[in-house]
C-alpha cells in the first residue's frame, strides 16, 4: 500500500471540519433541535466550500484562509451555544463577509487607477465617518451606530479598510501630507464619536505603519508621545474613560456597577479552568455584552485555558503569515497594504484580550472574526481579502519568474 | 528578491513585537488563572456555584483530628454542636450568607461541590445512581484550639470582653492550627440583633485587619540593624528615656523607663524605642524598607488556601519624624497578624518563611485523594546567623525578664516579642496589644500571634497577648497528639 | 430531533473537553507545520531563482576598489541606493552618500531615480538633485554618482520602449571611454535592443551570471553579434505573456 503524501491543506482542514462536526453534533444534542444539526453539516460545508472551492475562483491563500476560516466557524459555533439567533445572523453575515473578501482580492489584483481611487476613498470615508456625530445612535456610551432601515452598522468597521489603502497608498509614494491630514480627521471624528478604542487602534496602526515605510524613530518616537498626551488628555476629559481605568484597577469594589462585566469575564476565565466547563454546560450568558467584547472569556469558559492559548496561538500564525506576504510583496504599495492589514488586526486582538485578562483597561474594540457583529465581520474578512490579493499577486509574479528560469534553462 | 530590504527588516520587527504581545498575554492569562483562579471562582456573583449545588451534595469539612466541622445530612448542613464551637470557628468556616470574606465554605466551594472531579462523579452517579457527592476537606486545624481561644481571652480580666484575634502555626510545615477572630457569634443562632450590636463581627482580623505592629516590628528593625549597621550586635546604645527627632517630635518610652547603657539585644529585650528610633534614622529609610521588604511587608501575598491582605511599609518616609517612628513599627506600618505569626515564623525557622496552608488533604467522596500534603516556602526573610541572634534576643524578652515575661510556659522554651501599638479609630485613640512567638522545641515547633484591641490605657501586649499567648501554649504543650 | 438526556449530556460534554482541547492543540501544531513548510518552500525557490523581483542590473563600469568592473549589481522593482550594505542597491565608492537615491520602476515610465537631499547624480549627462525632481532610466542609461559609473541593464520585456525613441540613447563617448565601440551595441532607432532578435521576437529572460548579449570586452567570452536569421529556427517559441508585468506584445516598431 503506497502512503499518500497528503497534502497541508488536506490535513489542516480535515481536522478543522472534524472539530466542527463534532462539537455542533454534540451541541445539537443537548436540545435536539433542528437548527443544530443543520448547522453541524452546514458549517463544515461553508469550511470546505471556504477552503477548497474558493481558491479556484481567485487566486487566493489558502493557509490565510483556513486560518479565518477556522476563526470564524468558532464564533458561530460560539454563538450558537449562547443565543442562536445571533449565530443566524453570524452565518449570513460570514456569507456575506466571503463575496466581500472575494471582491477586495479582486480590487488588489486589478490594480488599476489606484491614485483617483484612492483619492476619492478618502473623501468617501471621512463623510461615512462623520455620519454617525449627526445621525449616529449611541451604544455603550460611544455614539458610533448608523442605522439604515433594519440594518444598523458602524461605518468606523469599513472606513478602516480605507485608511490602509490610505497609508499604505502615500507613504509608499513618500507623501506624507495627505495620510496624516486623513489620519488626524479620522482621528478628530472617532473622538467626537466617543470610539476612543478604535481611536487608538487607528492611531497605532499609523504609527506603526509609519515607522516601517520610513524608518524614522524621531518622528516616530514624538508621535507617540503625542498619543501618550492624547490619552492623558483624553483621560483627565473624558470620565468614561476615568471609570475604565478605575473598574481595571479594582473591579472588585464596583461589582454591581461598572466592573460587573469584567468580574464577570474573569470568573468565568477561573471557572473554565485548562480544559473548560464542557461545552453546552456553563453559564457562558451570565457575561454581559458575552457576544462582542468577551468572546474570548466565552471560549475560555466552555474548551478551557489550553484551548484559549490554541485560539491566541492561531492569531499569531494569521499574522505570521500576513507578515511573510507583506514582505514578498514586489512594490512598496502592497507591501505596506498587507502589513497595515496585519497590524491592525494583530492590535485590535492584543488590545480586548488584553482588556480581558485584565491586562489592560477595556477599549470596547471586537474580536476580529469571533465576535458577532456584522460589519466587524464582513470588514475583518476584506482586511484578509486584501492580504490574500498581495498573496496571489506575488504568487503570480514568483510563477512567472520561474517559468521564465525554467524556460531560459 | 529583495524590495526595500530596510522595509522587510522593519516588518519583521513589528511581526516581532506583536508576536511578544500575544505571548505576554498567554503567560499573563496562565499566570492569573493559576494564581488568583479560585478567588475568583469562588467570588459571590458566580453562578455556575448555584448551578453546581443543586446537583451535587456539599462535601464534608473535618480539622485535623477528624472532628466534623461541617457536613450534610439530608439535605441540610449540620455543624459542630456546642453553639460556643460553632462560634470559634465562624470566620475559619464562614457564617452561611457568605458575608464572610473567603471563609473555607466560600473559598473551597470547588472542592466541596466537585468541580474539578465532575466527570468521574458525573459517570458514576450515571452508572450507579449514586449520590452525586463533593469532595471531603480536612483542614490543618485543630477544633479544640479554636474553642480555647475565645475561652482564653474571657479568662483573663484584662483581655475579657474585648476584640481581638489569634492564630497559630506550625513554623516547620505551614499548618495552620488555629485561626481566630474576635468578635465571633453562632451563625446558626445568633439573630440579626445581636450581631449588630458586635463591632464588625464579619471581618476576619487575622487575615484582614491591617494594624500598626508596634514593637513587634522591632524583630524587622533588629535585622536590619544586624544585617546593615557594622557591629551592631556588640554596639552600646544609649537609651536617656527620649530621643528628640525633631522639633515636632520627641521618641519617648513606655512608662518614662529610662533604660541607660545597652546593647541591641538588651534593647530589644526592654523593648526599648529610642534604640530602634535612632537605628532606623541610621539605616536610612531605603535599607529598613529593603528588609521589610524582604519580610513580606509590600508584597503581595498569594498564598493558595489563605487571601491575606497585604502588609504596608511605607513607600517612602518624607520625613525624618516618620522614619524614626517606623523604627518601632508606629508611622504608616501595618500589618495583618497573620503576618505576623508568619514574621516569628520565620525567625524560628533560621530565616525561611513557610507557606500558611488550612487544606491538610481533599478527598473525594469514594476516598481517593484528589489533593495531597504539600509544604513550601514563601521566602527567605534573613540570613541563618540574623535568625539566630534574633532568637536569642526574643528568647531574653519571654524567659530572661523582658516585656514578655508573661508568655512563658513551664517546660517549654518560649521566645517572642510583645507589642503595644497606639492608633485612632473613629477619632479616639486605640491602644493594640500585640504578641508573636513560637516555641523553640523541635517537637512542638508552633508560632502564633494574639491580638487584643483597645487594651486599657497603660496596659501593654505583655499585660494582655502574652497571658493569652501563654494559655495556647500550654494548651499546645498538654495535648501534643491533637497538634502534631 | 434526537436529544440526550441531561446527566448523559453532560457526562458527554465532561469527557469532549479533552477531545476539543487535543484537536485544538492539533490545529495549531498543523497550521504551524504549513506555515514553516511553506516559508521553507518559498525560500527553496528564491535560492533557485536569485533574479525573481529584479527588474534589472546595473553593470559597473567604473568603480572602486570594492566594486570591481563589470559587476553586475542587481535591480529590484523599488528600493535604496547608496554604500551602506541595507540599501539595496549597494555602490560602496568614494562620494556616495549613505543612502544616495530612491528608485522605483514604472512599468510605463522606466526606472525613476529621485536623489535624497544632499545627493546629486548624473544621469545620461543630466544634472539631477533634490530640486530637479525625478527622472527616468531607461535600458542602456547611464547613472553617475560619486566616482561610480553604472549603467542600467533592464531585463527582456519589461523596458517596451527601450532602445526606440530615447532621447538619451546617444550616449556621450565621454562616459563610454573603456569600451570598443563594437562590444557594445547601441541602442537607437531601428536597431535592436541586445535581447531581441531581429524580428521583434522577445528573447527569454536573463540567465543568472550574465546576458549572451553583453559580454564584458576582456572576458573569454566573443563580443556580441547578432544572431544570424537562419538560426532562428532554433530560437524557442516567444514565452506566453503574463499580465502581471504590463509586458507590451508588440515590439517592432
Amino acid at each position: 500500500m503506497s502512503k499518500k503524501q497528503k497534502s497541508p491543506v488536506s490535513r489542516l482542514s480535515s481536522v478543522v471540519m472534524l472539530f466542527f462536526l463534532l462539537a455542533f453534533l454534540l451541541l445539537a444534542s443537548r436540545d435536539g433541535k433542528m437548527e443544530g444539526y443543520i448547522l453541524a453539516v452546514a458549517v463544515p460545508l461553508m469550511i470546505w466550500f471556504g477552503t477548497y472551492l474558493l481558491p479556484k475562483i481567485v487566486p487566493a491563500d489558502q493557509l490565510l484562509l483556513s486560518l479565518t476560516n477556522f476563526l470564524c466557524a468558532l464564533g458561530i459555533l460560539m454563538l450558537y451555544r449562547t443565543n442562536t439567533y445571533y449565530a443566524f445572523h453570524q452565518v449570513i453575515a460570514y456569507a456575506v463577509g466571503l463575496l466581500a473578501m472575494l471582491f477586495c482580492i479582486w480590487l488588489v489584483r486589478s490594480g488599476r487607477g489606484w491614485g483617483t481611487m484612492i483619492l476619492l476613498l478618502m473623501f468617501l470615508s471621512a463623510g461615512l465617518l462623520a455620519l454617525p456625530v449627526f445621525f449616529g445612535q449611541v451604544t455603550n456610551g460611544a455614539k458610533n451606530w448608523l442605522a439604515l432601515g433594519p440594518v444598523s452598522f458602524q461605518p468606523s468597521e469599513l472606513v478602516k479598510l480605507s485608511l490602509v489603502l490610505v497609508l499604505a497608498w502615500y507613504m509608499s509614494r513618500r507623501k506624507m501630507l495627505p495620510w496624516l491630514l486623513f489620519s488626524v480627521v479620522c482621528l478628530g471624528l472617532l473622538m467626537l464619536q466617543k470610539d476612543l478604542g478604535t481611536a487608538l487602534l487607528y492611531f497605532g496602526t499609523a504609527l506603526l505603519l509609519y515607522w516601517t515605510s520610513s524608518g524614522n524613530w524621531l518622528v516616530t518616537g514624538l508621535g507617540l508621545a503625542g498619543g501618550a498626551g492624547a490619552a492623558y488628555w483624553g483621560y483627565t476629559l473624558f470620565p468614561h474613560v476615568r471609570r475604565r481605568v478605575s473598574v481595571w484597577l479594582n473591579p472588585w469594589q464596583e461589582t454591581y456597577d461598572g466592573g460587573y462585566q469584567l468580574i464577570q469575564g474573569l470568573v468565568a476565565l477561573a471557572s473554565g479552568g485548562l480544559f473548560g466547563v464542557g461545552l453546552g454546560l456553563g453559564n457562558p450568558t451570565a457575561i454581559p455584552v458575552y457576544e462582542s467584547d468577551f468572546m474570548f472569556a466565552v471560549i475560555c469558559e466552555q474548551f478551557g485555558l489550553v484551548f484559549g492559548c490554541c485560539v491566541l496561538l492561531m492569531y499569531v500564525a494569521l499574522i505570521w503569515r500576513g507578515t511573510s506576504v507583506a514582505m514578498a510583496a514586489r512594490t512598496s504599495f502592497h507591501g505596506l497594504t498587507a502589513m497595515g492589514c496585519t497590524i491592525f488586526l494583530g492590535i485590535q486582538t492584543l488590545l480586548i484580550i488584553g482588556g480581558v485578562l485584565k491586562l489592560i483597561p477595556l477599549t470596547g474594540v471586537t474580536m476580529p472574526f469571533v465576535s458577532y457583529g456584522g460589519t466587524s465581520l464582513v470588514s475583518g474578512l476584506c482586511m484578509i481579502g486584501l492580504i490574500q490579493g498581495v498573496a496571489s499577486i506575488n504568487e503570480d509574479d514568483l510563477a512567472e519568474d520561474t517559468h521564465l528560469a525554467m524556460l531560459s534553462r | 528578491m529583495i524590495i526595500l530590504k530596510r522595509q522587510r527588516h522593519r516588518f519583521k520587527v513589528i511581526a516581532l513585537l506583536l508576536f511578544v504581545g500575544f505571548l505576554l498575554l498567554g503567560l499573563w492569562g496562565i499566570w492569573s488563572v493559576r494564581n488568583y483562579g479560585t478567588r475568583w471562582f469562588s467570588h459571590a456573583s458566580n453562578p455556575r456555584l448555584a448551578e453546581q449545588k443543586k446537583n451535587v451534595t456539599e462535601g464534608d469539612i473535618a480539622d485535623r483530628n477528624g472532628i466534623l466541622l461541617a457536613t450534610t445530612v439530608d439535605g441540610k448542613r449540620v455543624y459542630r454542636e456546642k453553639s460556643a464551637d460553632r462560634a470559634a470557628l465562624v470566620h475559619l468556616l464562614g457564617d452561611r450568607n457568605g458575608q464572610i470574606a473567603n471563609s473555607v465554605e466560600s473559598f473551597q466551594a470547588g472542592y466541596l461541590y466537585g468541580v474539578q472531579s465532575s466527570l468521574l462523579d458525573a459517570v458514576q452517579h450515571l452508572t450507579r445512581k449514586t449520590e452525586r457527592r463533593g469532595n471531603n476537606l480536612t483542614l490543618t486545624v485543630d477544633a479544640e484550639l479554636c474553642s480555647a481561644i475565645p475561652k482564653a481571652f474571657f479568662s483573663h480580666p484584662l483581655t475579657r470582653g474585648k476584640n481581638g484575634a489569634a492564630v497559630v502555626m506550625n513554623y516547620r510545615t505551614g499548618e495552620v492550627l488555629a485561626l481566630v477572630s474576635l468578635p465571633c457569634f453562632d451563625p446558626d443562632q445568633a439573630d440579626g440583633e445581636t450581631i449588630a450590636a458586635l463591632d464588625q463581627p464579619y471581618w476576619n482580623r487575622v487575615t484582614q485587619a491591617l494594624l500598626p505592629p508596634g514593637s513587634t516590628f522591632k524583630i524587622v528593625t533588629a535585622a536590619a540593624m544586624l544585617r546593615s549597621l557594622p557591629d551592631a550586635g556588640d554596639r552600646t546604645f544609649t537609651c536617656t528615656g527620649s530621643l528628640q527627632v525633631s522639633d515636632q517630635f520627641t521618641v519617648t518610652e513606655y512608662n518614662h523607663a529610662v533604660h541607660g547603657s545597652v546593647t541591641l539585644r538588651q534593647a530589644f529585650q526592654h523593648s526599648c524605642n529610642t534604640v530602634f528610633a535612632s537605628g532606623a534614622l541610621e539605616l536610612g529609610d531605603d535599607q529598613l524598607r529593603a528588609v521589610a521588604e524582604k519580610f513580606g511587608f509590600n508584597q503581595n501575598f498569594l498564598f493558595r488556601d489563605l487571601v491575606v491582605n497585604n502588609s504596608s511599609y511605607p513607600r517612602r518616609n518624607r520625613t525624618r519624624e516618620a522614619l524614626a517612628a517606623s523604627g518601632y513599627g508606629q508611622s504608616a506600618v501595618t500589618a495583618t497578624p497573620m503576618h505576623l505569626c508568619l514574621l516569628s515564623a520565620a525567625v524560628a525557622n533560621d530565616g525561611v518563611m513557610m507557606e500558611p496552608r488550612l487544606l491538610k488533604t481533599v478527598k473525594s467522596s469514594a476516598g481517593a485523594t484528589v489533593l495531597g500534603w504539600s509544604s513550601s516556602s514563601v521566602c527567605t526573610v534573613c540570613s541563618a546567623d540574623v535568625a539566630e541572634a534574633l532568637q536569642q534576643m526574643m528568647k531574653d524578652v519571654v524567659q530572661n525578664g523582658g516585656s514578655g515575661s508573661n508568655a512563658s510556659v513551664r517546660s517549654m522554651d518560649i521566645r517572642g516579642k510583645t507589642g503595644t501599638a497606639e492608633s485612632t479609630s473613629g477619632g479616639q485613640p486605640v491602644n493594640y496589644g500585640w504578641f508573636t512567638g513560637y516555641n523553640a522545641q523541635e517537637e512542638l515547633p508552633f508560632a502564633l500571634c494574639v491580638l487584643v484591641e483597645d487594651i486599657p490605657e497603660g496596659e501593654t501586649g505583655g499585660a494582655t497577648a502574652a497571658r493569652i499567648a501563654a494559655d495556647l501554649f500550654t494548651y499546645l504543650r498538654d495535648h501534643p497528639d491533637r497538634v502534631r | 430531533m434526537f436529544s440526550f438526556s441531561s446527566e448523559i449530556y453532560e457526562v458527554l460534554a465532561l469527557a469532549a473537553r479533552y477531545v476539543f482541547a487535543l484537536l485544538g492543540v492539533l490545529i495549531v501544531l498543523r497550521s504551524f507545520a504549513w506555515l514553516l513548510s511553506s516559508h521553507r518552500e518559498k525560500k527553496d525557490r528564491l535560492r533557485r531563482l536569485p533574479d525573481a523581483g529584479m527588474i534589472g542590473e546595473m553593470v559597473v563600469l567604473s568603480g572602486s576598489a570594492d566594486l570591481p568592473e563589470n559587476t553586475a549589481l542587481p535591480v529590484p522593482r523599488e528600493g535604496v541606493l547608496g554604500f551602506v550594505r541595507s540599501c539595496d542597491i549597494t555602490v560602496p565608492c568614494a562620494g556616495v552618500k549613505r543612502r544616495h537615491l530612491d528608485f522605483v520602476w514604472q512599468d510605463d515610465a522606466g526606472l525613476l531615480v529621485h536623489p535624497r537631499s544632499g545627493c546629486d547624480a548624473l544621469v545620461d549627462g543630466q544634472e539631477l538633485n533634490v530640486r530637479s525632481g525625478v527622472c527616468a532610466m531607461r535600458h542602456g542609461s547611464f547613472l553617475q554618482i560619486g566616482s561610480a559609473l553604472l549603467r542600467l541593464r533592464v531585463f527582456a520585456g519589461l523596458d517596451p520602449n527601450a532602445g526606440f525613441d530615447h532621447p538619451a540613447a546617444e550616449p556621450d563617448p565621454a562616459y563610454d571611454p573603456a569600451l570598443p565601440p563594437e562590444a557594445v551595441p547601441m541602442p537607437g532607432p531601428g536597431m535592436p535592443g541586445p535581447m531581441m532578435s531581429p524580428d521583434g521576437v522577445p528573447v527569454p529572460a536573463p540567465m543568472p551570471g550574465g546576458m549572451p548579449g553583453w559580454m564584458p570586452p576582456s572576458g573569454p567570452d566573443a563580443p556580441f553579434v547578432p544572431a544570424p536569421p537562419e538560426a532562428e529556427e532554433n530560437m524557442p517559441p516567444a514565452r506566453p505573456v503574463p499580465k502581471s508585468t504590463g509586458w507590451k506584445e508588440d515590439w517592432s516598431d
